[in-house]
């Protein structure tokens, strides 16, 4: 099989630019892969996060577990905390490894070496999901495993393959709403910081992060509707936790998995219509990528 | 805490992953440590609104028994002016690591905040911890900042320290601290961190200076 990236001569400019499907196909994995690379090589190259990304956060994740205990809540509730304390990586890895990455991209002025590059913005956007899943993944299982060997925390799981399908699906629902987000921020301008920071707390609390979301009501029931950390974490909880105390006033998960599907659709596909919109911007303006000061 | 711990950090990584001007901070006359803590002061001043918003909510709304005629209001200054030292030496220690950390350290400074709120006795009492952590909340000046800021606003509040089953109570044969234990444990242990933040920050900006870590960016 022959290269695609062998020069070959044209007859002109058009017909060299005009790339067949093959081509354009292999050129965005490259893409993927490669904006993927600086991540998981710089987990290997910075340990030190083993120690903040995992470690220090598992003992926030502590904290909860002992307000419970403290409180002599159902231990139940225990398991729901460290549950939220593992997904919380991915939300974290979204927030500020994806929608604010843009804006900062733009001001270390790799931006427009995007919108030049023969790549899809999407492949770029999905190469940093890629390489940051790494770290989140690693941050996640740790957080399970210690929670189940340190507090104990017993998971009751009947229908597994209905729970890898709602994180998979929470997962692709979330790094879409990233990759929205991400186009947002770009278009806003500064401040991009600040917007990330309002999206951590106030998210956490409608997502019910370290309590059951049902229990929030009819603010739940919205945030269920439209954030896929919370419906994802509510059928994960009712699926790892089966008969827990607490888990009542959402939907079934199957239900709450044809949410995550209808939000991953719509997520990815205004991620699209955004992202060709903001190349057509920066193409055409020239503003789009510039820094200021 | 939150902003006064993880905001010195934050400003280190601002200035030189956003803005790129550490360098120039660093080159200008005036001696690093001391812009980077006015840049932590300015964060304690944010950090105090958030609380003073927190505080009205949790009267106006969540029923807190305050009464402000039963302030203790010496006790408080005191807390006050010797926790906050505190915070920001905590946030100079982390400045210094941020320093010397590469890649996305964005969440570096708020997870060492997270971690010490576990025992710093915020939300629940230090009892309820293991022995080896109700250790660590002893030595760390936050706890008592907390303790002593709480028993000046709410006197009849419940100790985050003390307690029969303490180990406060093991070790001094008291239920709870008096205001002067208190205080006196905020000024110790706040020396203490104080002297560690010194040491580690002067380190850390010799070594950043030797390896040229002043001006690298590295976004991933």
């Amino acid at each position: 099989m022959s290269s695609v990236y062998v020069n070959r001569p044209t007859a002109s400019p058009q017909a060299a630019a005009a790339w067949d499907t093959r081509r354009q196909l292999l050129t965005n994995v490259r893409g993927i892969g490669g904006r993927a690379y600086p991540r998981v090589s710089g987990i290997l190259r910075e340990r030190s996060w083993l120690f903040f990304e995992i470690l220090l956060p598992f003992m926030t994740t502590s904290g909860f577990v002992f307000v419970y205990r403290a409180l002599h809540a159902p231990p139940a509730y225990i398991g729901f905390v460290v549950l939220g304390g593992a997904m919380t990586a991915f939300w974290l890895n979204v927030m500020w490894m994806m929608a604010a990455q843009l804006y900062w991209e733009k001001d270390q002025g790799n931006l427009e070496l995007y919108f030049t590059a023969p790549v899809s913005m999407m492949s770029i956007l999905l190469g940093m999901a890629v390489g940051g899943m790494a770290m989140s993944f690693a941050r996640a299982i740790v957080v399970l495993a210690i929670g189940a060997i340190v507090y104990g925390v017993q998971f009751q799981i009947e229908q597994w393959a209905l729970l890898l399908a709602v994180f998979a699906l929470t997962l692709a629902a979330l790094y879409g709403l990233g990759m929205v987000l991400a186009s947002l921020f770009l278009l806003w301008g500064r401040e991009a910081w600040h917007l990330t920071q309002l999206t951590v707390e106030p998210i956490y609390f409608v997502s019910g992060l370290n309590f059951p979301v049902g229990r929030l009501g009819a603010l739940g029931a919205l945030a269920i509707g439209t954030i896929p950390l919370a419906v994802g974490l509510d059928a994960m909880r009712q699926l790892a936790f089966v008969n827990a105390p607490g888990l009542g006033g959402t939907p079934s998960p199957g239900i709450e998995a044809g949410i995550l599907v209808v939000m991953t659709v719509i997520f990815i596909g205004v991620a699209r219509w955004m992202l060709t919109r903001l190349e057509m911007l920066a193409r055409r303006e020239g503003k789009l990528t510039m820094r200021w000061g | 805490m939150f902003s006064g711990v993880a905001g010195l950090g934050w400003a280190i990584l601002d200035d030189r992953e956003r803005y790129r001007m550490l360098r120039y901070v660093f080159v200008s006359p005036s001696d690093f440590v001391v812009v980077i803590l006015g840049r932590g002061v300015a964060r304690v001043a944010v950090g105090l609104a958030g609380a003073i918003i927190s505080l009205a909510v949790g009267i106006a709304f969540l029923g807190v028994d305050f009464d402000p005629a039963r302030i203790d209001w010496p006790v408080l200054a005191v807390a006050m002016v010797l926790g906050l030292w505190a915070v920001i030496a905590i946030g100079v220690l982390i400045a210094a690591v941020c320093i010397q950390t590469r890649q996305e350290s964005w969440q570096y400074p708020e997870a060492v905040a997270g971690a010490l709120f576990l025992v710093s006795g915020a939300v629940f009492p230090l009892s309820v911890l293991p022995p080896f952590a109700q250790a660590v909340g002893l030595i760390s000046p936050l706890s008592w900042w907390m303790e002593g800021v709480r028993r000046a606003l709410l006197p009849h509040a419940p100790s985050a320290i003390g307690g029969t089953t303490s180990l406060f109570h093991d070790l001094t044969g008291a239920v709870e601290p008096s205001a002067a234990t208190v205080l006196l444990a905020l000024s110790a242990t706040g020396v203490l961190v104080t002297l560690a933040a010194t040491l580690a920050f002067r380190r850390s900006e010799r070594r950043a200076k030797d390896l040229g870590l002043i001006d690298r960016t590295t976004g991933s």
